[in-house]
């Protein structure tokens, strides 16, 4: 190994991605030359001050995520030729919202960005206040331990809009998996049916009482279940 | 999405300025939807996203700032322990350095790109990688010798 070849693979070894024996290599080589020593002292500082930086990106996802859910965003060639092996290839690990159903791809949205990846959002934690907020816009208050499925708790809920329709969003989480449960005043009863949006499961019910939309990354039979439960203690 | 915290590093220091390099991420992460036909499967996706990510960057003319923001996140004037303080002192002298040598040392030392790989992002070649990284850290250095320092910077 000599000072070109530290050159280049300086990061490399500082981020230990060299195999053995080229580490073994680089490090014999630096231990007889203080000039390439110096520089891979250098550089693990350079390396140590920008990556301690903190870097948020939530911000920049969701704006883009937002453009290309604009459909003159993307061009009907682009999603042709491109979506699938963009997918593939970890390009854009995001998940499309199908927009369809309006109602149905915002609340995925939601549940994507406010649940999952969890932007700041101010959320109200005390039952008493969450009834209190339905109440005053007309929505059946929720007993959110009733409507809590197996095995989760109850997180948290806001008012919010979908589609123009104001609603009541709450979380339930179980650790590792997060259930979105959307509630509005409804009028007439809806046998639960389920969609799939994204890598998400949605089902939607109502009954005289209140109309409900579950979104939850697990599968549509789940999704289903859920709902069936949220309607039986709406 | 994969590679957005490498891309805004790079725009970072490429920019010197937080929210211009938020623009100019989620420019490049567009522009790489929109161009996803032109990319040859097989190939790099990480440097054909950077290379965008460049492309974009020159093709605004720089914007250069006069006087750069500090994106550490670091308050200057906060006491801080030895090891921040380090950090702090050569994340300044990177961004005291000239766009070019900001390029090649974010690139390479810090997200890990060849040599090879920077020329084909930076569409130069890689002889000149070679010189050019060679150069920013001297210049780099430099900055952080004490005589420097001592000088209050060039």
């Amino acid at each position: 190994m000599n000072c070109s070849d530290v050159s280049d693979l300086s990061s490399s070894y500082l981020a230990g991605t060299l195999d053995a024996q080229r580490s073994a290599e680089f490090t014999a080589h630096l231990d007889s030359c203080a000039s390439c020593a110096g520089v891979v002292n250098l550089d693990w500082r350079l390396r140590d001050a920008v990556l301690a930086e903190h870097v948020p990106t939530a911000g920049i996802e969701a704006r883009v995520r937002r453009h290309l859910h604009t459909p003159r965003s993307v061009p009907r060639w682009a999603a042709a030729a491109g979506l699938a092996a963009a997918l593939a290839m970890g390009v854009f690990g995001y998940r499309m919202v199908n927009a369809a159903n309006p109602v149905y791809a915002a609340a995925t949205e939601d549940h994507l960005r406010e649940v999952v990846e969890r932007e700041h959002r101010s959320w109200t934690v005390d039952p008493a206040a969450i009834a209190a907020l339905a109440q005053r816009e007309g929505i059946a208050p929720p007993r959110v331990d009733l409507l809590a499925p197996p095995g989760y708790r109850f997180e948290h809920a806001k008012l919010c809009r979908l589609n123009g329709s104001l609603v009541m969003h709450l979380v339930y989480s179980n650790g590792a998996q997060q259930v979105s449960i959307f509630l509005r005043p409804s009028a007439r009863t809806l046998a639960v049916h389920t969609a799939s949006r994204d890598g998400d499961a949605i089902a939607e019910c109502a009954t005289p009482r209140a109309w409900a939309l579950v979104v939850t990354g697990q599968s549509r039979a789940e999704a289903a279940r859920i709902a069936r439960q949220v309607a039986s203690a709406l | 999405m994969p590679h957005t915290r490498s891309l805004l590093r790079v725009a970072r220091r490429l920019t010197l300025d937080a929210s211009h390099a938020e623009d100019l991420v989620q420019e490049t992460m567009l522009l790489a939807w929109r161009g996803f036909h032109q990319f040859q499967r097989g190939t790099n996706v990480r440097a054909w996203l950077f290379r965008i990510l460049f492309n974009s960057f020159y093709g605004q003319g720089r914007k250069s700032r006069s006087a750069p923001a500090l994106v550490s996140g670091i308050d200057a004037g906060a006491a801080v322990d030895a090891g921040t303080a380090d950090r702090l002192e050569v994340a300044q002298a990177l961004d005291s350095l000239a766009p070019e040598h900001r390029a090649v040392l974010v690139l390479g030392v810090v997200e890990g790109f060849t040599c090879r790989e920077m020329a084909e992002v930076l569409n130069i070649p890689i002889g000149t990688v070679m010189s050019r990284l060679s150069r920013a850290r001297e210049a780099l250095r430099a900055r952080l010798a004490p005589a420097y320092s001592a000088k209050g910077g060039a």
